[in-house]
């Protein structure tokens, strides 16, 4: 099975950035640049790992979290959070919306990588059991 | 009837000419419509009378009925030659140079034009000058030019005389280089004067050379532009161009498009960045930071370090990115650097803001925060990537470097403006007052904008008539709000779309308002409280504006202190008009209204 992501984010650079490193780790990468491509993307293309940038025209990126968290289809992606905003209460807000991880910028993209190869992992393990907690 | 044939021609070409005229003045006069009508009568009463009387039978009528028709038709043309004389230039300039269809020499016809409205100004000026002198008394004076005498005629009179000898030295020297572009092979269809002196290249080198050519650079490098991304967005890049003398200048492009299909072209607005000014050459930090990187890549791929150590190294500097890292490897120190820098742009961002801090400032740190991490991430990111990835191709080494080549304009930018506004702030006590005519400050904000209209294809439309409207304020500050209102509603209007400038009285007896309006995606009702606060822009906005976000922030302090006042007027998806409204000039003194607060209007 090909490990698919999708990067979600307003600024054409972060997306370009993440998308070289990750395609250069080995990944298929999908891009969207608001919530609403994101979530067309998620429908259509059922990517299991999902960065999310949090400040996005439109639709936030919590709006977006707590929709794929809400539905039975989509609810086992993993969803990190991508912020500029290093706050207690974003983070809290992102937890409440369901994501499973929570960075901020500016990152690292070897960070990222690292991430995703872990959320793989933790994906995996979600799919195959609904109720498997995450393992820190 | 021997005569007819006799009278006919005359009669005929005479006709041809007076029809030519019509249409001369139908093209051209295109805003005065009584005058327009007028001289469409005159005209076409000329042709009517000669033609009747040129078609009467008997041959003695006919001969006069021809001359008396000539007669007519050369008063006509007369009349119309003179009425283009004196009206065209000036009103296309000033209100139609943007919208009609020839937008290459826009740029040329305007500082013409504008050339021609001082004149016009300053003739009235003397006309008026000359009159009062006459009669002795004020009496004549326009009622609404407030505590006006002969002295302020004269004075003005000499500003126009200045302001006419000062915009024909731009008139020579025209500001950008604009070239028009075939879309598929990136050759050079049309140009101006200015793209020959700013290459060191003759008219005939240029025409229908490639863009590559004639700028002198790397191909790649030329490659490496998305030109449809940077025409949709109107956002440009800073390129390197060797003249045919080896002389380097640097110079920032931007892109626009015209036409549809296969005539589709693009319009490249080339501006010399080589000498720019003070703010651009002292870059700030950040910049040099870039070269730092730049440099540490290249040590870093010398030093010939395991593949495997750098990443290793990355992920330690990543963690641990609120303190300064031990290790001297030289991945670890430019991030340890990156993070040092961002400690400095926050100590700054808080010393900057009042120290008072209530809600809202909190939430301009947290706003400014944000903005200032977005292009952190992309130049750290990049750089690290080119750190870390000794196998890049040349092309996308290139394309990562102008990115953070120019995420660090924009920060710097960004940090300007937020000096800007706290200059603006500080200031409060410093303004050089003065009266001035709102409608010159209107014409030099027009000026500023240079090639982001053109860039956009973005016209402009005045609604105003010609009453002197009169404010008091700082000219340099006054200036710098009208021109932000203008740029902001540029850049916000869809391609080709047009902006709208209304100049008229404000509720109070002698006061000013000013509106610029746009046809933008508006500002919806929740935003309309925030549009003013720093860094904040709309979330339908186009992608990738260039702006910083500031711009507004720092028209609403100005506005301020000037005790003036600025709102929004908008309905979602119909654009959006932002108006100023300035006090009559004698409310307005040099201590001004110590209301300055951070409440929204």
């Amino acid at each position: 099975m090909s490990q698919r992501v999708l990067v979600v984010d307003d600024e054409p650079f972060i997306l370009r950035s993440l998308s070289f490193v990750l395609e250069r780790a080995g990944y298929e990468v999908l891009q969207a640049r608001d919530g609403d491509e994101a979530l067309e993307a998620l429908r259509d293309h059922r990517p299991q790992v999902c960065l999310l940038d949090v400040m996005m025209p439109r639709r936030s990126g919590f709006e977006v979290c707590e929709i794929v968290k809400g539905d039975p289809d989509l609810r086992d992606t993993y969803v990190v959070m991508l912020t500029a905003k290093g706050q207690d209460a974003a983070r809290e807000r992102g937890v409440q919306a369901g994501c499973d991880e929570y960075l901020t910028k500016p990152f690292s993209p070897s960070l990222i990588v690292e991430k995703v190869r872990a959320a793989f992992g933790a994906a995996e393990r979600l799919a195959a059991s609904a109720t498997t907690a995450e393992e820190s | 009837m021997p005569s007819v044939p006799l009278t006919g021609i005359p009669a005929l070409i005479a006709a041809v000419l007076g029809l030519g005229c019509v249409f001369v003045v139908l093209s051209q006069a295109s805003r005065s419509r009584v005058v327009r009508t007028i001289v469409l009568a005159l005209a076409l009463g000329a042709v009517a009378a000669g033609g009747a009387l040129g078609m009467r039978e008997e041959h003695t009528a006919s001969v006069l009925g021809g001359r008396l028709f000539l007669v007519g038709v050369s008063s006509a043309v007369l009349a119309v030659g003179y009425l283009l004389h004196q009206l065209t230039a000036a009103e296309r300039a000033l209100i139609g140079a943007f919208s009609d269809s020839g937008r290459f020499e826009r740029e040329s016809e305007l500082l013409a034009a504008r050339n021609a409205v001082l004149q016009t100004q300053l003739e009235q000026s003397q006309a008026q000058l000359a009159q009062t002198a006459i009669s002795g008394s004020a009496a004549i004076l326009d009622p609404s030019d407030d505590g006006t005498d002969v002295r302020v005629l004269e004075d003005r009179a000499e500003d126009a005389e200045q302001a006419a000898r000062r915009s024909s030295a731009i008139g020579d020297e025209i500001v950008d280089a604009v070239v028009t572009l075939e879309r598929k092979s990136m050759r050079v269809v049309r140009h101006n004067a200015a793209l020959c002196r700013l290459l060191g290249r003759s008219r005939g080198e240029l025409q229908g050379a490639r863009l590559v050519d004639v700028l002198g650079t790397n191909e790649s490098v030329v490659r490496a532009f998305d030109i449809d991304q940077m025409a949709h967005a109107g956002s440009s890049v800073v390129v390197a161009i060797t003249r045919p003398d080896g002389a380097q200048i640097e110079a920032e492009l931007r892109i626009g498009t015209a036409g549809d299909g296969q005539d589709r072209q693009l319009i490249a607005v080339l501006r010399d960045v080589t000498e720019s000014s003070e703010q651009a050459r002292k870059l700030c930090a950040v910049e040099e930071q870039v070269r730092v990187l730049e440099a540490e890549a290249a040590a870093h791929q010398c030093a010939a370090t395991t593949p495997a150590a750098a990443p290793a190294d990355a992920r330690d500097a990543a963690t641990s990115e609120s303190g300064p890292t031990q290790s001297d490897s030289s991945s670890q120190r430019v991030h340890a650097s990156i993070d040092a820098l961002i400690d400095r742009e926050f100590a700054w961002v808080s010393e900057t803001l009042p120290s008072d801090a209530d809600v809202a400032h909190e939430r301009s740190v947290e706003a400014i925060a944000h903005d200032l991490r977005v292009p952190l991430t992309s130049i750290r990111s990049f750089a690290e990537i080119l750190l870390e990835h000794d196998d890049v191709e040349a092309d996308e080494r290139v394309e990562f470097l102008q990115i953070i080549q120019k995420e660090s304009r924009r920060l710097t930018r960004m940090v300007n403006d937020l000096l800007d506004v706290r200059r603006i702030k500080s200031g409060v006590g410093e303004l050089d007052l003065e009266d001035m005519d709102l409608r010159d400050l209107v014409r030099d904000g027009l000026n500023s904008l240079n090639g982001l209209a053109l860039s956009r294809g973005v016209s402009f439309e005045g609604t105003w008539d010609g009453e002197v409207r009169t404010v008091r304020g700082d000219r340099d500050r006054l200036h710098r709000v009208v021109a932000n209102l203008l740029s902001n509603a540029v850049k916000f209007s869809p391609e080709g779309g047009a902006v709208e400038v209304i100049l008229r009285e404000g509720e109070e007896a002698g006061s000013v308002r000013l509106g610029v309006r746009d046809h933008g995606p508006g500002i919806a009702e929740e935003d309309q409280g925030v549009v003013f606060e720093r860094f904040s822009r709309g979330a339908d906005g186009p992608e990738n504006v260039s702006g910083t976000g500031l711009g507004l922030s720092i028209c609403r302090e100005i506005v301020e202190i000037h005790g003036a006042r600025i709102w929004p007027e908008s309905r979602p998806q119909s654009g959006a008009t932002l108006w100023v409204e300035f006090p009559p000039p004698e409310r307005v003194n040099a201590t001004p209204a110590h209301a300055v607060t951070a409440d929204c209007a």
